[in-house]
């Protein structure tokens, strides 16, 4: 019997290395190019305005007090007017513009398009997937026909008819569009159609409503799936310029965040880079904070609207 | 427990080797998957591994096959190490327990991407250029995938995609890809798994008369001990990682040599009653005291007796109550409580003599003690040629 | 039984606000892009398919389709391309990738607004960090590239301002923007290719990597390669965010970053030329429907069952 030891193939394992520093040599080029804006935007946003022009100061800035001549010119004293950039730059972006205000607003629009979706969806998704009625292939050959739509690309005819109904301002052109999810009720269908008919069966024998079921029968085991859908909506609606760019025309107090962020913008002048980046940090930050927390719920929700 | 370090030589024959494993180890993390285990397969032979999930028989297959590398120990071909060799280079072929035949290929390249890959330059691989460049080669190898098809009788599925194929086409279809190679040998890992029972022991005469009609070595890895009992010329018990036993069915089945591979082979499972062996060669099971064939050793003893050892005797020695009956037609198996046992007996009968005997009624019984496999209390088997050993 | 009528209540709600919502205004954009329409207006003359032809005869139009197809044409191979080859790298790796995911996922979630906002800050020609990067790098060997020579002598280029640049650049914050939603879904596609595969295809003797791919990957990632295409032109024939952010008038120095979805706004919405506007949201819409019916085809035949 042989004694020999054999070791794991010393090719494969100097093969294996390289290739895995090179992996990670690529992709940490790659990272890097996309934190880039991340990196400058919270950089920016803690700087002063003569770090900013001169890109002085390293990533957080030296902090030093600095001038603000704006309030020199409302005829204060100098040294009442010596601010720190990080107080500055963030209570500028809550002072020029109401931001707290927006922020609100985002909240409000983004939770009520989603309640109200899946109130419309889920009802609808329930019928398709369990209940049989005359024209239920033609319901679901309709929703896969407005799965073709994008409600960017209808915005003209919905602003005209909302306008006609007098309701641009207002919270409701912010939601309407929004409240008929295809997608949803795609999505949720898929999952209903995987709950057992039994299960159902034994609700209706115990004297539940077909109304009952759909909330305490169906909602419970969809929800992964409502959990991905309501991600992906949040996102896609708090992050949304498109739309409330074309509806709120006069009316700031109903700007969203990224409108807010806009106006902040449209008005500044060169010296404002700094409250600008402060209001982007803040307007970014509540998502990327949820992503970072919840990681794995985000991807799936990415994931499965993928598998279809 | 059993030692180690088995490995078969050749009865007779002076044929080669054909794979050799040696001394091979191999760890998952710090789990031990395989210890020191060491195989060798003769030209031609249709071996077996067989074991319980979980006995690293497809890792054995898959370092045979160069998949997974060994952490140590040696794998030889034809007397050369391929330990270091890449394994489409070592020429063996595998069927796998899914088949992995390339779902958007048809039947026909599926058969034809070994020869592809083997004989066609990347240029020559491409999708449009590629038959065009070297059109005879591709003639050829379409000869060769046709040929084997026809031997398997898949021709008629030439075109066809493998999802639009049943189990057992797919299962032809891979073993056809595999023939296409003309490998040294065969390995197979549980490929009738997958299959409902009638096809799959339908696909186990098929594969043994391919394995005739080839006559290349076949390694086949299975947890179903009929398979390895009906298909192989030999077979290796595995267990935690261990190779238990090698040897013939017949052997294995009748002459185990632990109480583990005596349990695993054979079924309904075999009888495992506690005895006391005296020093003069008597053993006192059951009540009943029989002579032995082995050494004449004070020890406590387990003793085995496959359910048609034990047969129906109105003047039989033991009785017992029938608690279970199973009627499968051609025999009788009486599932029998007995005094001073924990587990019931199982018992053959034939149907004549049992289809009269319902649950609960009392029946004798007897065996003869030539038929008893003898088991030391730590499992090993005790022949009348094992030495004998003092007992603490 | 009150059940049998349960099912009106609850396909009810969707059922209308998918016609008031997706429908009608499909015919009326229909309707109104045969007319010369404008908010405010007590009626709207017939002028028949005078809109559509000025679409595709007027210059600025003509703008309008070289923007939106370079983008697009720029924007879609390069997010698939390295939403495929990230997820390739990342899947690889193992464990330690999800750091990588974790971070070419964030742009996806950023509001493109504010992060195009800080794009333009970064491409800013005197401010901004690209340049002065680059300027860092003059009076060294990169000044053999004739580019780079040109810009240290005079100024490297004014990115979202310059004719030539502009669209380019818009494309690339679009790429930076998109490719890590691809990636993820390409991920998901890499996770449920069976791993038996690959050792058939080691067995067969493909043994490099471009073997595997070619014989393995790629295929098996047919249907999700289709999905991620189609996605991605979706998304990516809509933009408007960073366009109106950059360029509120006029659609980029001299229009050539003059996308559609801009084109509809201005139109309609700024310009208030409600028929014309709609004649665009048709055809944009024709874009949208082809392109996804194509998709729907393209899956049935492409997904392979293992």
């Amino acid at each position: 019997m042989s004694d020999v030891i054999q070791q794991d193939t010393p090719a494969t394992t100097f093969r294996f290395n390289t290739r895995a520093a090179l992996t990670h040599a690529v992709l940490i080029v790659g990272a890097l190019i996309v934190l880039l804006p991340f990196y400058t935007m919270i950089s920016l946003s803690l700087k002063a305005p003569h770090e900013i022009m001169q890109q002085t100061g390293g990533f957080m800035g030296s902090q030093q007090p600095f001038r603000d001549d704006f309030c020199v010119k409302l005829g204060n004293a100098v040294e009442d007017c010596l601010v720190n950039p990080i107080i500055y730059n963030y209570t500028t972006a809550f002072e020029k513009a109401p931001l707290l205000r927006y922020l609100l607003n985002g909240v409000i629009v983004t939770v009520s398009i989603f309640v109200i979706q899946v109130f419309v969806a889920l009802p609808c998704a329930y019928a398709l997937a369990k209940l049989r009625f005359w024209g239920r292939e033609a319901v679901f050959a309709l929703v896969l026909f407005c799965l073709l739509i994008p409600v960017h690309a209808i915005a003209l005819p919905l602003y005209i008819m909302l306008a006609k109904l007098g309701l641009t301002n207002t919270y409701a052109a912010l939601v309407i569009p929004w409240t008929i999810s295809v997608f949803g009720i795609f999505l949720m269908r898929q999952f209903f159609m995987t709950v057992p008919d039994d299960l159902i069966d034994a609700a209706r024998m115990d004297g539940m409503t077909e109304y009952g079921i759909i909330w305490r029968v169906m909602l419970p085991t969809a929800i992964p799936a409502l959990m991905a859908f309501g991600i992906f909506s949040i996102v896609a609606h708090w992050n949304d310029y498109f739309w409330p760019r074309i509806v709120i025309t006069g009316n700031r107090d109903l700007f969203t965040p990224p409108l807010g962020l806009r106006e902040f913008k449209g008005d500044a002048d060169g010296d404002n880079f700094g409250p600008m980046m402060a209001t982007a940090c803040i307007i970014v930050t509540p998502l990327i904070v949820c992503f970072l927390l919840a990681q794995r719920r985000f991807i799936e929700g990415i994931t499965l609207s993928g598998m279809k | 427990m059993p030692s180690n370090l088995i490995e078969t030589h050749l009865l007779g024959g002076g044929s080669v080797a054909n794979i050799a494993l040696r001394d091979i180890e191999k760890k998952f993390g710090e789990t031990p998957v395989l210890n020191r285990v060491s195989l060798t397969i003769r030209n031609g032979e249709f071996v077996t591994l067989v074991g319980p999930s979980g006995c690293g028989k497809s890792t054995l297959l898959r370092i045979m096959a160069g998949l997974e590398a060994a952490d140590r120990g040696q794998v030889l071909i034809d007397g050369r190490d391929v330990s270091d060799v890449r394994p489409a280079e070592r020429n063996l072929a595998m069927v796998f327990q899914s088949y992995a035949l390339y779902p958007h290929l048809s039947v026909a390249e599926n058969m034809m991407t070994p020869l592809r890959m083997r004989d066609l330059s990347s240029v020559e691989r491409l999708p449009i250029l590629g038959p065009l460049l070297s059109r005879k080669r591709h003639h050829a190898m379409r000869l060769q995938a046709d040929t084997i098809a026809d031997t398997l009788k898949i021709s008629q599925l030439m075109d066809r995609k493998p999802g639009q194929l049943s189990g057992g086409q797919r299962q032809r279809v891979a073993l056809g890809r595999a023939m296409v190679r003309n490998p040294v040998a065969f390995l197979m890992d549980e490929p009738l798994s997958n299959l409902d029972a009638a096809l799959r022991v339908h696909m186990r005469a098929e594969l043994s008369e391919l394995h005739r009609r080839l006559k290349t070595t076949f390694v086949y890895v299975t947890h179903d001990q009929a398979e390895a009992l009906t298909m192989s010329d030999r077979m290796a018990v595995m267990m935690h990682g261990d190779i238990l036993q090698v040897g013939a069915p017949d052997e294995i089945y009748a002459n185990p040599d632990t109480l583990e591979v005596a349990r695993f082979i054979g079924s309904p499972s075999i009888n495992v009653v506690p005895g006391e062996a005296d020093s003069s060669g008597k053993i006192d099971v059951m009540g009943v005291s029989v002579p032995a064939t082995t050494a004449g050793v004070r020890q406590a003893v387990m003793v085995g007796l496959r359910p048609e050892h034990l047969s129906l005797h109105a003047a039989g020695r033991l009785s017992g109550i029938v608690r279970h009956r199973e009627n499968l037609g051609a025999d009788i198996f009486l599932h029998l409580e007995v005094q001073g046992t924990q587990n019931p007996l199982v018992l053959r009968a034939a149907p004549n003599e049992a289809s009269r005997i319902g649950l609960g009624e009392a029946v004798a019984f007897d065996f003869d003690p030539t038929d008893m496999i003898v088991f030391a209390a730590d499992g090993t088997r005790l022949r009348a040629s094992t030495p004998a050993r003092e007992v603490a | 039984m009150g059940s049998q009528r349960a099912h009106l209540w609850f396909i009810g709600p969707a059922l209308i606000l998918m016609v008031i919502i997706l429908l009608i205004p499909i015919v009326i954009a229909m309707g109104l892009s045969l007319t010369d329409y404008s908010l405010g207006n007590q009626g709207a003359a017939f002028v028949g398919l005078e809109n559509y032809e000025r679409i595709f005869t007027r210059s600025t139009y003509e703008k309008m389709f070289v923007a939106t197809f370079r983008y697009v044409f720029v924007v879609v191979p390069l997010t698939v391309g390295l939403g495929l080859g990230a997820a390739l790298l990342i899947h690889s790796l193992g464990r330690i990738g999800d750091l990588y995911k974790t971070i070419y996922f964030l742009p996806v979630m950023a509001a493109l607004i504010a992060m195009a906002i800080v794009w333009e800050f970064a491409f800013h020609p005197t401010i901004g960090v690209i340049n002065s990067t680059l300027e860092r790098g003059c009076g060294s060997f990169l000044e053999a590239w004739h580019w780079y020579a040109k810009g240290c002598a005079r100024t490297f280029p004014l990115w979202l301002n310059d004719r030539e640049y502009a669209i380019w650049t818009v494309s690339f914050i679009g790429v930076w923007q998109g490719f890590g939603f691809n990636m993820v879904l390409y991920l998901a596609g890499l996770t449920s290719i069976p791993a038996q595969l690959y050792d058939a295809a080691e067995m067969d003797g493909a043994t490099r990597g471009w073997d595997r791919f070619r014989l393995v990957t790629w295929p098996l990632l047919g249907p999700t390669t289709v999905f991620v295409v189609t996605i991605s032109f979706i998304r990516s024939f809509q933009v408007f965010d960073m366009v109106e952010a950059f360029y509120p008038q006029g659609g980029g120095p001299s229009k050539s970053v003059y996308v559609m979805m801009f084109a509809i706004y201005e139109k309609g919405i700024q310009q208030n030329l409600m028929g014309i506007g709609a004649a665009i949201t048709v055809v944009f819409l024709g874009f949208v429907m082809v392109l996804t019916l194509i998709q729907r085809r393209l899956v049935e035949r492409r997904t392979h069952y293992v």
